[in-house]
């Protein structure tokens, strides 16, 4: 099972627009088995170890650096479906 | 929580505001939902000092801000606002904005997940920036959030609740 954590500065807002995000994207690539968290980024740098892929803005996946053996992307911008896709595809090599 | 019905019990959809900075921008976002007692003043001092720390990340996309800090830093009842500025302001990454959905959640527990969708859905219109900038009163704002109903964003989801 693929995990993906979505972060953002409060783990409220904007974490839960990516995360709806990355489960749009991930079902049109033809990936079915994952599962997605929203959190804080606080929060995240206790959790990061635990998932296979990272994504926030690029304001925040800088304080996650070395906190995960997984892939940490970073979003110019939260809606854009083709940057997100992109992204996911490039770690996922999908 | 609904996010037009939010919007309607805070009377929080204000328009055509004008602002100089990105702070003042927020804080005209925070004003309607302060004066509606969602929330107290300190949220706003939360939100910039959040955004100072992390830069502001809750730029959703060119031209759009979701402005949030954490329920402990002054949420009283989940609730949002919508502004849109006349002139855009610059963020501290550069980014101009001209439209702000303020965001206060008491919790981050499924029940906020109704309004999230809508927004994402709202802003998936097409041309939903100058569309919103285009709105002249909230009516006109309603009106788009009805007309984005069909989103995929919002597939299975009880839009009453």
């Amino acid at each position: 099972m693929l995990k993906v954590l979505a972060a953002c500065g409060n783990g409220m807002g904007s974490s839960m627009v990516v995360k709806m995000k990355v489960e749009m994207a991930l079902r049109k690539m033809g990936v079915s088995d994952f599962k997605t968290d929203s959190c804080s980024i606080a929060e995240a740098k206790g959790m990061a170890s635990q998932y296979d892929v990272v994504i926030a803005s690029k304001h925040l996946i800088s304080e996650l650096q070395g906190r995960t053996q997984g892939h940490l992307v970073g979003l110019d911008n939260l809606m854009d479906d083709k940057e997100i896709s992109e992204k996911l595809s490039e770690v996922l090599h999908v | 929580m609904n996010l037009k019905q939010a919007l309607l019990d805070n009377q929080s959809v204000c328009l055509g505001l004008s602002a100089t900075t990105w702070e003042e921008a927020v804080k005209l976002a925070v004003l309607p939902l302060i004066a509606s007692q969602a929330v107290e003043e300190q949220y706003y001092d939360a939100i910039i000092e959040s955004t100072n720390e992390y830069g502001p990340y809750y730029i959703l996309m060119p031209g759009m801000a979701m402005p949030h800090a954490r329920p402990e830093a002054g949420v009283n009842k989940d609730a949002f606002s919508l502004i849109t500025l006349k002139e855009p302001v610059t963020f501290s990454d550069g980014k101009e904005v001209s439209v702000l959905i303020a965001l206060a959640a008491t919790s981050s527990k499924i029940h906020t997940s109704v309004a999230i969708p809508q927004i994402i859905a709202l802003l998936e219109l097409e041309n939903s920036i100058a569309r919103l900038l285009a709105c002249q009163s909230a009516q006109d704002v309603y009106d788009l959030i009805d007309e984005s109903k069909d989103s995929p964003y919002l597939e299975g989801l009880n839009l009453e609740e």
